[in-house]
């Protein structure tokens, strides 16, 4: 069910914002634009899977732990 | 003198923005209940140190001279330093974004609905922020006006529903707690949430009118009398005990609240309450971020180009923020040592620097005018 | 065209973020009144709950309950347990009253259920604790005579309106357990309730037997609901309650005053280290019933009552406390909180040996009452 609500957001946001104000962005915008979202989903989706990525507040702490020694 | 806001708010808008910032998530995670009844010192030995770091802020603002504070930082430290500095600052805007719809999300599955996945919770909350993002600050401000007198209101009704069970005891022995153990929880209760304020940095130059200075002091003192209500109210109420023993206190606190014997179990006006502020909070690092990163990415007056990107990547971190609901709150001891370079040290250089450009423009301009023509 | 398909990828977006994800309807849940905790013979917790029935009209019926009996290794197994006979899961959110057995209460104390019924977030805060007086907890619930539907909402009742009729019992919140449990210098005080046999009849109904105090988080001893009177008067818990007593210089009945206000306060004196509590105890109180023969006498009686009476509290007071600090030990007044909230130096200096001094701590109480008024009769 997950991945349905994610694909769809995906398409919803390609569809709804992208598409519709293309000819504004100029070409580096566009390519950042596709390029972001197209990250994100491909996270979401691979963390939804089950693919063990590190998790922010275990690196911060660790970083934490190592600079002021906590 | 160009500026990246559209419309102009007042400032006394500005101050209601900042209480609801601050009232934030602290309204169900409550106010670092780990000094039991001595949190009220805690709390406003907090706002003491807020003070001065207050000053710095509305010192770089009254520096910039009401200019959009992503150019001004670009102006005096030049190319790429002023470019790591605005990254630095954009990251610490949307993590904190991130970190405060994993709150909420998290509230919501403990309490309320342990058997619904978070992220549909994390998209709908992150969606209507985007929204309000997108609708630019002046719009923000005007949902502000309605979002405190909503949390106000509630925080009225629950205090004097529970005026009845409340025991004034509660607060006593006075200073139970060491003096290394006040400290710790002011700083940590300066770090989170007071010094979140820093988020409101790009954010004054809207305010036309009213001095940077009477903005943040006035929003300092607000939010420190409603935060204080909060903890009086759930010491009195819930005991010191189980105030720190409970991750959320202020909910088991309206859980407790009944109004004669027609009117109990209101306790989801506090969800309400987190709702409300979280969503400001939210919208309002969001919106600091995306000012942000448009100025990184030269997109200066088209903000709503970049508004659903930051959207996904802000959900993105929420989802990978945490591993579960114990980390989030053990994170809580270590949030003072990451927030530091963001909320304080930051600041601190930008000031120096707004200092020394404001020194030697002056000194440049004594000579000019001291040269005969 | 393309609005047609903005359109339709925004209704999709809506269907599966608006509505409830795990909607649960009233059909399945199987709603619990009370609950009752008791020691299996093979070591295990054997719960019983109080289910309400549903399958009956309530309009010409009412409201009825049934038991339901289950067995685990923890108290959350048990309750998981229950769902192997059940059609539908167990809702606590309506649960008024928990009930333990003494057994339970003076082996095992009260950490475990303290514990689980603050941790799970359908267990409301403001649930009463109880202790039961029968052999088990579940011979409280399994009564017929139900006034609200359910003996628990009968309990909870009784516990909640107490301290204005009767002062019998000491009213226990789960939330304030919890504090009273955490802080130094005071002991846990719970409701005590059993089953009262009906004269001329094989019947038993549930009443109110008085209080059962804690030492730490086991049990300790029971009180009866006349001292469990007493006890309430010394933090001002007591807001109502009847004082009878004969004086038979007056009249050869018990007179009968109605508490209408009790001020009490505790304080202390420190003389070097040695702790002499002081208690006072101020009643305003109307005379109910006075039976007597006006030729008894005719001097004015209202002093010599109010004497009487004050010498009856103060005995009474001064008994409970003896009661408390050797049979008991159990500082269920809070004396020792007192000191800790009010000079924290000294109580660190003595909370190490607390409970032996606490002992042989000497109390005087002194008792003052006023009749305000006489009812409707004068009073001679």
């Amino acid at each position: 069910m997950i991945y349905v609500i994610l694909v769809v957001l995906f398409a919803g946001i390609l569809c709804i914002d992208y598409i519709p104000r293309r000819q504004v962005m100029t070409r580096p915008l566009r390519l950042w634009y596709l390029g972001v979202c197209l990250f994100c989903f491909a996270v979401l989706m691979l963390d939804q899977v089950g693919v063990p990525f590190p998790r922010i507040g275990t690196v911060l702490i660790w970083m934490i732990q190592k600079i002021f020694g906590v | 003198m160009k500026t990246i806001h559209d419309n102009p708010v007042s400032s006394r808008e500005m101050v209601r923005m900042i209480i609801l910032f601050v009232f934030g998530s602290s309204v169900v995670m409550g106010v670092n209940p780990r000094t039991m009844q001595d949190a009220w010192i805690c709390l406003l030995i907090a706002a003491a140190i807020s003070v001065p770091v207050f000053f710095i802020y509305a010192r770089i603002m009254h520096l910039m001279d009401g200019k959009d504070f992503f150019t001004c930082v670009l102006d005096w430290f030049g190319g790429i330093p002023g470019r790591i500095v605005i990254a630095l600052l954009v990251w610490y805007y949307l993590y904190l974004a991130a970190v405060v719809v994993r709150n909420f999300s998290e509230f919501m599955e403990i309490v309320a609905m342990p058997e619904t996945p978070q992220i549909p919770m994390m998209i709908s909350f992150l969606l209507v922020s985007a929204y309000l993002c997108k609708s630019r600050i002046q719009v923000i401000s005007q949902w502000s006006i309605v979002g405190l007198c909503i949390t106000v209101g509630i925080m009225i009704i629950t205090v004097l529903s529970t005026v009845a069970s409340m025991r004034p005891q509660n607060l006593l022995p006075i200073l139970e707690h060491s003096p290394p153990v006040m400290m710790k929880s002011s700083f940590e209760i300066f770090a989170f949430p007071f010094a979140e304020c820093v988020v409101f940095l790009p954010l004054i130059s809207a305010a036309k009118h009213g001095s940077p200075y009477k903005v943040f002091f006035k929003g300092l003192f607000y939010s420190t009398l409603v935060l204080m209500v909060i903890i009086l109210r759930n010491v009195l109420t819930l005991g010191p005990q189980l105030m720190e023993a409970e991750y959320f206190p202020s909910y088991s606190c309206a859980r407790i609240m009944e109004i004669g014997s027609f009117l109990s179990r209101i306790e989801g006006t506090i969800s309400i309450n987190f709702i409300v502020s979280g969503l400001t909070k939210t919208s309002l690092c969001l919106y600091s971020g995306a000012l942000g990163l448009a100025k990184l990415l030269n997109v200066p007056n088209k903000l709503d180009l970049i508004i659903m990107p930051i959207f996904l990547f802000v959900l993105m971190l929420c989802a990978l923020s945490y591993t579960d609901a114990v980390q989030m709150f053990n994170f809580l001891d270590f949030y003072p040592f990451y927030a530091l370079p963001f909320q304080v040290i930051v600041p601190v250089v930008i000031w120096l620097v707004g200092e020394w450009k404001a020194h030697s423009k002056k000194t440049s301009s004594v000579q000019t005018a001291s040269q005969p023509s | 065209m393309k609005r047609c398909l903005c359109a339709l990828l925004a209704a999709c977006l809506m269907l599966p973020l608006a509505g409830c994800w795990n909607y649960r309807g009233l059909n399945e849940m199987t709603i619990v009144a009370g609950m009752a905790i008791d020691e299996a013979d093979d070591g295990q917790y054997l719960m019983t709950f109080e289910v309400m029935d549903l399958s009956q009209p309530t309009k010409t019926e009412g409201p009825n309950s049934n038991l339901v009996f289950a067995k685990g290794g923890s108290i959350l197994e048990a309750i998981r347990n229950a769902k192997r006979q059940l059609a539908s899961k167990l809702y606590f959110g309506n649960m008024q009253i928990m009930v333990i057995s003494h057994q339970v209460a003076e082996r095992e104390g009260l950490d475990a259920v303290l514990d689980f019924a603050l941790r799970d977030s359908e267990m409301r805060e403001t649930m009463e604790l109880v202790v039961s007086r029968e052999e088990t907890a579940r011979a409280i619930l399994s009564n017929d005579e139900k006034i609200s539907g359910a003996v628990s909402y009968d309990i909870s009742r009784i516990i909640r309106e107490d301290a204005k009729v009767t002062g019998s019992v000491f009213s226990a919140q789960f939330y304030r357990i919890y504090d009273d449990s955490r802080t130094p210098g005071i002991n846990v005080v719970l409701p005590v309730f059993y089953l009262a046999p009906e004269p001329d009849s094989d019947k038993k109904h549930v009443e109110a037997y008085g209080c059962a105090v804690f030492k730490g988080s086991l049990l300790a001893g029971f009180f009866s609901a006349e001292e469990t009177k007493y006890l309430l008067m010394v933090n001002g818990l007591l807001t109502g309650g009847v004082l009878t007593f004969y004086v038979p210089e007056i009249t050869k009945n018990n007179i009968t005053l109605e508490i209408k206000k009790v001020d009490s306060s505790m304080s202390y004196e420190n003389n070097d280290g040695k702790i002499a509590m002081k208690l006072s105890v101020k009643i305003n109180a109307y005379f109910a019933e006075f039976p007597h023969n006006k030729n008894e006498g005719n001097h004015p009686v209202l002093d010599q009552v109010e004497r009487s009476a004050e010498n009856l509290v103060r005995e009474e007071l001064q008994s409970v406390i003896k009661k408390l600090q050797t049979q008991y030990q159990s500082d269920a007044l809070g004396m020792g909180r007192l000191i800790y909230r009010t000079n924290l130096p000294l109580w660190r200096q003595i909370s190490g040996r607390w409970n032996e001094m606490y002992q042989t701590l000497p109390v005087d109480v002194t008792v003052k009452i006023h009749l305000a008024n006489t009812a409707m009769v004068r009073e001679s």
